[in-house]
């Protein structure tokens, strides 16, 4: 495993956690989102880490090029689940401003609070 | 395969995928209800027909599955579709709740989702319909990912919907797109491990790799980030919290779709990866270890959900903490690996989809009466409207498992194969689950046929249309219930298939 590897294999996690971290602790949804965008770069980060080897050049096919490739199977799969990071963000975004527009706030804690006070009035 | 039925496979994703893109365009007015009914019955046939000529090459020459390689790119470099008969059963099954439930929802759609939202309504409706289609049938492995999202992001969009009626279902809505993108993606980590391991995405290809080389790290890390992605995508307990909020406050046909199909097919996931890609040779695909704890997981998935659904406000709720208490049966028949248990949860899933969706559209005709589905406003209920609340107790039974019920049936293959398995513990947990779901439908019971009438107005008569799937759908089950022999034929020699460890 060369240096590269151990650092991102590292670098994912850290990523991956902070993001998750954020996910969590955080009350404004803005921020929830940004968590999870974090989290799944971290993703992405693995996918990519996993197609290179060692003194490997991009795979295209040339005369007197050295014989390692990098492996270019990972990347593809992760512009995939780029695009689908990308639409989650836009969804989720999309949502909260129609979660402004319906409470006027978009922490999680006073939407709580609103939803329980919601509930003792019809009940 | 002859050449009439060749193109079949890929009709199944392709026609609702058509539909779907198609909606936006022409679906105004009364056309996109249209479209969609006709997409799913095409699919529904095309899957039905499937089902068939599976079933009867598979007790010729078993195990059969048909294999179609996309675009003509051979397994394992090209992307494969492979349905096999736990496949094609279960995209039959979501493809018909799609067209019983769509059958079900124009005036209810008409009545919830604002003029200029329909057509994009139908357009998601059928795009998650293709995603889940499309999870049941494709072999490879980052396709599954990919189908997922398409069937999530458009559910999220479904139950978003439901703002009209109830604001709660926004915030239901971002809850579970948080949750569920984070069980996607540990879905795509276990996917990105198994392939740094065996370095290829087709599920046969990754199977027949992982019994060549020694289960190490990678291999038990990515098991392990599978079973929490997939936990999460079928709200096993204690993983469901994102679901009681968005089967209630999501427009009615959708918590009916969701309940019939959409965790279905989160469990699916997790049977095929356990049993078709990380089974391993000659033993039981999961450990003892992983056994106990998500053992435990659906024993207090069926305690707590049959719990809650007895002390829930509305009916809504009610229907969804009891599919908790239902996951967990199903999932703890799949987990123990025994053909008879297998069986069981196979049948339990066709049957719950049939019984909860049916259930589901009694609350969809409760809102679109009474424009609520909260308890003591369905008093007298059974005075009021026979027909439905009768509809709601046939399912209740069901869902306890009454002799002469299709929840009997699947009950009884259940505890036979916890039993003959060796885990007494866990077919004594199933019958307390029983006894439990019979407290929770005396309470609707009790509320509906010995208290006065309530004062709620009612609106609307009972469209016939819309009573027509309920009858439909529990008559189903209970025809099932009294003549299982076909199905319990399909359910076994689909668990023989799995269990044999091919895909």
């Amino acid at each position: 495993m060369s240096l590269f590897e151990t650092f991102n294999s590292i670098a994912f996690v850290v990523i991956m956690m902070l993001g998750l971290y954020t996910l969590i602790a955080r009350q404004n949804l803005v921020k929830k989102t940004l968590g999870l965008g974090l989290f799944q770069t971290g993703i992405f980060l693995m996918y990519i880490t996993l197609g290179v080897r060692d003194g490997g050049v991009a795979p295209i096919l040339q005369e007197g090029a050295p014989l390692t490739y990098t492996n270019p199977l990972p990347h593809v799969l992760i512009l995939t689940a780029i695009v689908v990071s990308l639409s989650t963000m836009a969804v989720a975004l999309a949502l909260i401003i129609g979660v402004r527009e319906e409470y006027g706030t978009i922490e999680a804690d006073e939407i709580a609070t609103i939803d329980r006070a919601d509930a003792e009035e019809g009940a | 395969m002859n050449s009439e039925t060749s193109m079949l496979p890929v009709l199944i994703v392709l026609i609702p995928l058509v539909g779907g893109v198609l909606a936006p365009i022409i679906g105004r007015g009364i056309f996109g209800w249209l479209l969609a009914l006709v997409t799913t019955g095409a699919a529904t046939f095309v899957s039905g027909t499937l089902l068939l000529y599976i079933h009867a090459q598979n007790t010729l020459t078993p195990p059969f599955a048909i294999s179609y390689p996309l675009g003509g790119w051979p397994a394992p470099h090209g992307i494969e579709l492979k349905i096999d008969l736990l496949s094609a059963l279960l995209a039959t099954l979501v493809s018909g709740m799609g067209f019983m439930v769509t059958l079900f929802s124009r005036q209810g759609v008409d009545d919830e989702i604002p003029a200029d939202r329909r057509r994009f309504f139908w357009s998601l409706w059928l795009l998650a319909i293709t995603g889940l289609l499309g999870i049941l049938i494709t072999g490879d492995a980052f396709n599954v990912y990919v189908l997922l999202e398409i069937s999530s992001l458009t559910i999220y969009g479904l139950i978003a919907m439901g703002r009209q009626r109830n604001r709660q279902a926004l915030t239901a809505a971002l809850n579970y797109l948080v949750l569920g993108s984070v069980g996607a993606s540990f879905i795509l980590i276990a996917i990105g491990l198994l392939y740094a391991k065996t370095g290829t995405l087709n599920m046969a290809d990754i199977h027949a790799k992982l019994l060549l080389a020694p289960v190490d790290a990678t291999v038990l890390t990515a098991r392990a980030f599978l079973l929490a992605g997939v936990a999460l995508k079928m709200a096993l307990f204690p993983l469901h919290l994102w679901m009681p909020a968005a089967y209630s406050t999501a427009p009615s046909a959708v918590a009916a779709l969701l309940a019939a199909t959409a965790t279905k097919v989160g469990i699916y996931m997790g049977m095929r990866f356990i049993f078709s890609v990380f089974a391993m040779s000659g033993g039981a695909a999961l450990s003892d270890a992983n056994i106990l704890i998500i053992g435990i997981c659906c024993g207090a998935a069926i305690i707590f959900g049959s719990l809650s659904a007895a002390r829930q406000p509305s009916l809504s709720l009610l229907l969804a903490y009891s599919s908790v208490a239902q996951i967990g049966y199903i999932v703890v028949g799949m987990t123990v690996g025994h053909i008879d248990a297998m069986t069981g949860s196979i049948l339990h899933m066709v049957f719950h989809a049939l019984i909860k969706g049916g259930l589901f559209l009694c609350a969809g005709i409760l809102i679109y009466r009474l424009g609520t589905t909260r308890l003591e406003d369905l008093a007298g209920l059974g005075q009021r409207m026979p027909w439905v609340s009768g509809a709601i107790v046939v399912g209740g039974l069901g869902m306890i498992g009454i002799p002469g019920t299709a929840g009997f049936i699947s009950k009884f293959y259940l505890l036979k194969g916890l039993i003959l398995s060796g885990h007494p513990v866990l077919a004594g947990l199933v019958l307390i689950g029983s006894v439990l779901a019979a407290i929770y439908t005396w309470r609707f019971v009790e509320v509906a046929y010995l208290r006065p009438a309530g004062d709620t107005p009612l609106r609307n008569g009972l469209p016939f249309e819309k009573f027509l799937p309920v009858l439909l759908l529990l008559g189903a089950s209970i025809y099932l219930g009294l003549q299982p022999g076909a199905i319990i034929d399909v359910a076994h020699d689909a668990a023989q298939q799995l269990l044999g460890g091919s895909p």
